[in-house]
Protein backbone atom coordinates (compact mmCIF):
# COMPACT_ATOMS: atom_id res chain seq x y z
CA UNK A 1 0.00 0.00 0.00
CA UNK A 2 1.75 4.00 -1.34
CA UNK A 3 2.58 5.05 2.03
CA UNK A 4 0.27 8.28 1.35
CA UNK A 5 -2.72 5.61 1.03
CA UNK A 6 -1.84 4.06 4.34
CA UNK A 7 -2.02 7.76 6.43
CA UNK A 8 -5.67 8.42 4.70
CA UNK A 9 -6.77 4.98 5.42
CA UNK A 10 -5.60 5.23 8.98
CA UNK A 11 -7.10 9.33 9.38
CA UNK A 12 -10.70 7.37 8.43
CA UNK A 13 -10.24 4.52 10.62
CA UNK A 14 -9.72 6.82 13.53
CA UNK A 15 -12.56 9.42 13.06
CA UNK A 16 -15.27 6.34 12.05
CA UNK A 17 -14.42 4.37 15.33
CA UNK A 18 -14.09 7.29 17.44
CA UNK A 19 -17.67 8.32 16.33
CA UNK A 20 -18.62 4.59 16.31
CA UNK A 21 -18.02 4.00 19.56
CA UNK A 22 -19.84 7.44 21.01
CA UNK A 23 -22.64 6.30 19.27
CA UNK A 24 -22.60 3.22 21.70
CA UNK A 25 -21.66 4.97 24.79
CA UNK A 26 -24.50 7.19 24.06
CA UNK A 27 -27.26 3.99 23.49
CA UNK A 28 -25.33 2.41 26.80
CA UNK A 29 -26.15 5.90 28.80
CA UNK A 30 -29.15 6.17 27.05
CA UNK A 31 -30.44 2.47 27.97
CA UNK A 32 -29.06 2.37 31.43
CA UNK A 33 -31.07 5.85 32.58
CA UNK A 34 -34.74 4.48 30.66
CA UNK A 35 -33.92 1.12 33.12
CA UNK A 36 -33.74 3.36 35.85
CA UNK A 37 -36.74 5.61 35.07
CA UNK A 38 -38.27 2.54 34.50
CA UNK A 39 -37.74 0.87 37.82
CA UNK A 40 -38.78 3.93 39.43
CA UNK A 41 -41.99 4.81 37.80
CA UNK A 42 -42.79 1.29 38.33
CA UNK A 43 -42.07 1.30 42.37
CA UNK A 44 -43.70 4.34 42.74
CA UNK A 45 -46.63 3.20 41.19
CA UNK A 46 -46.40 -0.11 43.27
CA UNK A 47 -46.42 2.75 46.85
CA UNK A 48 -49.59 4.49 45.46
CA UNK B 1 -44.01 9.86 22.59
CA UNK B 2 -44.35 7.42 19.57
CA UNK B 3 -44.13 10.88 17.66
CA UNK B 4 -41.16 11.41 18.64
CA UNK B 5 -39.50 8.28 18.79
CA UNK B 6 -40.54 8.69 15.00
CA UNK B 7 -38.82 12.09 14.59
CA UNK B 8 -35.81 10.56 16.39
CA UNK B 9 -35.18 7.41 14.04
CA UNK B 10 -36.02 9.42 11.01
CA UNK B 11 -33.15 12.62 11.89
CA UNK B 12 -31.22 9.16 12.74
CA UNK B 13 -31.31 7.79 9.06
CA UNK B 14 -31.29 11.79 7.83
CA UNK B 15 -27.69 11.74 9.51
CA UNK B 16 -26.28 8.56 7.91
CA UNK B 17 -27.42 9.48 4.76
CA UNK B 18 -25.31 12.62 4.80
CA UNK B 19 -22.62 10.99 6.51
CA UNK B 20 -22.88 8.01 3.40
CA UNK B 21 -23.60 10.82 0.46
CA UNK B 22 -20.16 13.01 2.07
CA UNK B 23 -17.88 10.05 2.11
CA UNK B 24 -18.78 9.59 -1.42
CA UNK B 25 -18.33 13.03 -2.91
CA UNK B 26 -14.98 12.93 -0.35
CA UNK B 27 -13.80 9.61 -2.41
CA UNK B 28 -15.25 10.96 -5.65
CA UNK B 29 -13.40 14.55 -5.52
CA UNK B 30 -10.45 15.14 -7.96
CA UNK B 31 -6.92 13.99 -5.52
CA UNK B 32 -5.00 17.20 -4.88
CA UNK B 33 -1.43 17.14 -7.05
CA UNK B 34 0.88 17.32 -4.63
CA UNK B 35 -0.78 15.95 -1.49
CA UNK B 36 -2.13 12.95 -3.38
CA UNK B 37 -4.93 10.67 -1.45
CA UNK B 38 -3.67 11.37 2.03
CA UNK B 39 -5.23 15.44 1.59
CA UNK B 40 -8.75 14.10 1.53
CA UNK B 41 -8.31 13.91 5.37
CA UNK B 42 -8.83 17.84 4.79
CA UNK B 43 -12.78 17.29 4.51
CA UNK B 44 -13.49 15.89 7.78
CA UNK B 45 -10.72 17.56 9.68
CA UNK B 46 -12.03 21.16 8.93
CA UNK B 47 -15.63 20.13 9.28
CA UNK B 48 -14.55 18.60 12.59
CA UNK B 49 -12.77 21.80 13.34
CA UNK B 50 -15.62 24.17 12.47
CA UNK B 51 -18.17 22.06 14.10
CA UNK B 52 -16.04 21.73 17.28
CA UNK B 53 -15.56 25.31 17.62
CA UNK B 54 -19.52 25.92 17.09
CA UNK B 55 -19.79 23.42 19.86
CA UNK B 56 -18.08 25.53 22.45
CA UNK B 57 -19.55 28.63 21.02
CA UNK B 58 -23.32 26.92 22.28
CA UNK B 59 -21.49 26.38 25.71
CA UNK B 60 -20.37 29.85 25.63
CA UNK B 61 -24.21 31.40 24.55
CA UNK B 62 -25.95 28.62 27.15
CA UNK B 63 -23.40 29.40 29.66
CA UNK B 64 -24.54 33.47 29.93
CA UNK B 65 -28.29 32.09 29.36
CA UNK B 66 -27.83 29.81 32.07
CA UNK B 67 -26.08 32.85 34.48
CA UNK B 68 -28.98 35.34 33.43
CA UNK B 69 -32.01 32.55 33.91
CA UNK B 70 -30.93 29.93 36.25
CA UNK B 71 -32.63 27.64 34.32
CA UNK B 72 -31.15 23.97 34.35
CA UNK B 73 -31.67 23.40 30.99
CA UNK B 74 -29.23 25.91 29.86
CA UNK B 75 -26.50 23.79 31.82
CA UNK B 76 -27.38 21.07 30.12
CA UNK B 77 -26.72 21.93 26.81
CA UNK B 78 -24.22 23.68 27.66
CA UNK B 79 -22.34 20.47 29.01
CA UNK B 80 -23.63 18.06 26.34
CA UNK B 81 -22.47 20.62 23.58
CA UNK B 82 -18.62 20.58 25.64
CA UNK B 83 -18.45 17.25 25.65
CA UNK B 84 -18.79 16.97 21.73
CA UNK B 85 -16.69 19.79 21.07
CA UNK B 86 -13.94 17.57 23.19
CA UNK B 87 -14.96 14.76 20.53
CA UNK B 88 -14.88 17.01 17.24
CA UNK B 89 -11.79 18.67 18.61
CA UNK B 90 -10.17 15.49 19.59
CA UNK B 91 -10.72 14.12 15.67
CA UNK B 92 -9.17 17.23 14.58
CA UNK B 93 -6.02 17.20 16.77
CA UNK B 94 -5.65 13.04 15.46
CA UNK B 95 -6.27 13.79 11.65
CA UNK B 96 -4.26 17.00 11.66
CA UNK B 97 -0.76 14.98 12.42
CA UNK B 98 -1.85 11.64 10.60
CA UNK B 99 -2.13 14.08 8.09
CA UNK B 100 0.85 16.19 8.34
CA UNK B 101 3.33 13.18 8.86
CA UNK B 102 3.38 12.33 5.16
CA UNK B 103 3.48 15.98 3.82
CA UNK B 104 5.37 18.05 6.16
CA UNK B 105 7.83 15.08 7.64
CA UNK B 106 6.78 15.58 11.03
CA UNK B 107 3.46 14.38 13.31
CA UNK B 108 3.70 17.98 14.99
CA UNK B 109 5.02 21.82 15.39
CA UNK B 110 4.33 24.45 17.53
CA UNK B 111 2.47 26.21 14.85
CA UNK B 112 0.11 28.94 16.32
CA UNK B 113 -3.08 27.14 15.05
CA UNK B 114 -2.05 23.58 16.29
CA UNK B 115 -0.69 25.07 19.59
CA UNK B 116 -3.83 26.76 20.27
CA UNK B 117 -6.00 24.09 19.02
CA UNK B 118 -4.59 21.85 21.71
CA UNK B 119 -5.18 24.76 24.57
CA UNK B 120 -8.66 24.45 23.60
CA UNK B 121 -8.68 20.74 23.85
CA UNK B 122 -7.19 21.51 26.96
CA UNK B 123 -9.53 24.28 28.13
CA UNK B 124 -12.81 22.20 27.35
CA UNK B 125 -11.32 19.09 29.01
CA UNK B 126 -10.70 20.99 32.09
CA UNK B 127 -14.69 21.67 31.99
CA UNK B 128 -15.27 18.75 32.21
CA UNK B 129 -13.48 18.03 35.42
CA UNK B 130 -14.14 21.89 37.06
CA UNK B 131 -17.92 20.08 36.87
CA UNK B 132 -17.32 16.40 38.13
CA UNK B 133 -15.54 18.01 40.95
CA UNK B 134 -18.32 19.91 42.39
CA UNK B 135 -20.94 18.03 43.79
CA UNK B 136 -23.36 20.60 44.52
CA UNK B 137 -25.59 20.75 41.57
CA UNK B 138 -26.40 24.42 41.42
CA UNK B 139 -22.44 25.37 42.37
CA UNK B 140 -21.77 23.28 40.05
CA UNK B 141 -23.53 24.94 37.13
CA UNK B 142 -22.38 28.34 38.07
CA UNK B 143 -18.72 27.13 38.10
CA UNK B 144 -19.04 25.20 34.70
CA UNK B 145 -20.77 28.51 33.05
CA UNK B 146 -18.22 30.26 34.00
CA UNK B 147 -15.50 28.09 33.00
CA UNK B 148 -17.63 28.16 29.63
CA UNK B 149 -17.65 31.78 29.35
CA UNK B 150 -13.84 32.31 30.04
CA UNK B 151 -12.63 29.16 28.08
CA UNK B 152 -14.41 30.75 24.68
CA UNK B 153 -11.69 33.46 24.64
CA UNK B 154 -9.46 30.81 23.14
CA UNK B 155 -11.92 29.83 20.45
CA UNK B 156 -11.90 33.28 18.32
CA UNK B 157 -7.72 32.66 18.48
CA UNK B 158 -7.92 29.38 17.40
CA UNK B 159 -9.93 30.47 14.39
CA UNK B 160 -8.50 33.75 13.65
CA UNK B 161 -4.77 32.38 14.31
CA UNK B 162 -3.93 32.10 10.50
CA UNK B 163 -5.43 34.98 9.44
CA UNK B 164 -3.31 37.33 12.10
CA UNK B 165 -0.34 35.64 12.20
CA UNK B 166 1.71 34.51 9.64
CA UNK B 167 1.50 30.13 10.18
CA UNK B 168 4.73 28.21 10.10
CA UNK B 169 3.15 25.44 8.54
CA UNK B 170 -0.58 25.49 8.53
CA UNK B 171 -2.51 25.88 5.32
CA UNK B 172 -4.42 29.07 5.35
CA UNK B 173 -8.02 30.01 5.48
CA UNK B 174 -10.62 28.34 3.21
CA UNK B 175 -12.96 30.66 3.21
CA UNK B 176 -11.45 34.48 4.08
CA UNK B 177 -12.23 37.91 2.02
CA UNK B 178 -10.57 36.37 -0.87
CA UNK B 179 -13.07 34.26 -1.47
CA UNK B 180 -13.14 30.16 -1.16
CA UNK B 181 -9.65 29.01 -1.38
CA UNK B 182 -10.48 25.59 -2.91
CA UNK B 183 -10.72 23.96 -6.55
CA UNK B 184 -14.51 24.36 -8.04
CA UNK B 185 -14.84 20.04 -8.51
CA UNK B 186 -13.84 20.01 -4.68
CA UNK B 187 -16.79 22.49 -3.62
CA UNK B 188 -19.16 19.59 -3.06
CA UNK B 189 -17.27 17.64 -1.29
CA UNK B 190 -16.35 20.32 1.57
CA UNK B 191 -19.67 21.31 1.64
CA UNK B 192 -21.49 18.32 2.31
CA UNK B 193 -19.01 17.03 5.00
CA UNK B 194 -19.29 20.21 6.32
CA UNK B 195 -23.05 19.55 6.74
CA UNK B 196 -23.21 15.87 7.58
CA UNK B 197 -20.98 17.03 10.62
CA UNK B 198 -23.28 19.50 11.57
CA UNK B 199 -26.40 16.97 11.25
CA UNK B 200 -24.01 14.75 13.18
CA UNK B 201 -23.53 17.49 16.27
CA UNK B 202 -27.17 18.28 15.93
CA UNK B 203 -28.08 14.46 16.55
CA UNK B 204 -25.56 13.36 19.20
CA UNK B 205 -26.50 16.56 21.26
CA UNK B 206 -30.15 15.97 20.72
CA UNK B 207 -29.94 12.13 22.22
CA UNK B 208 -27.23 13.51 24.95
CA UNK B 209 -29.71 16.20 26.00
CA UNK B 210 -32.48 13.84 26.02
CA UNK B 211 -30.59 11.19 28.37
CA UNK B 212 -30.03 14.62 30.75
CA UNK B 213 -33.25 15.44 30.82
CA UNK B 214 -34.43 11.20 31.94
CA UNK B 215 -31.59 12.19 34.54
CA UNK B 216 -33.17 14.86 35.92
CA UNK B 217 -36.54 13.35 36.03
CA UNK B 218 -35.04 10.39 37.84
CA UNK B 219 -33.30 12.88 40.32
CA UNK B 220 -36.81 14.73 40.98
CA UNK B 221 -38.69 11.50 41.47
CA UNK B 222 -36.20 10.37 44.30
CA UNK B 223 -36.31 13.79 45.77
CA UNK B 224 -40.23 13.33 46.01
CA UNK B 225 -40.08 9.76 47.40
CA UNK B 226 -37.54 11.05 50.38
CA UNK B 227 -39.06 14.44 51.11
Amino acid sequence: MDQKMFFLFVGYTFIWALIFWYTLRLDKRQSQVAEELELLKKSLNGKL
Amino acid sequence: MTKTKGLEQLFAWLTFAAVTIAMYLVFDAPMEKTMKEVQKIFYFHVASAWIGMFAFFVVFVCSILYLVTKQGKWDIIAYTSAELGVIFTTIVLVTGPIWARPIWGTWWTWDIRLTTTLIMWFLYLAYGKVRASLGEEEKRARYAAVFGILAFADVPIVFFAIRWWNAMMHPGAVISTKGIALAPAMKPAFFFSLAAFTLLYLYFLLRSVKIEIMRAEIKAIKDNLLG
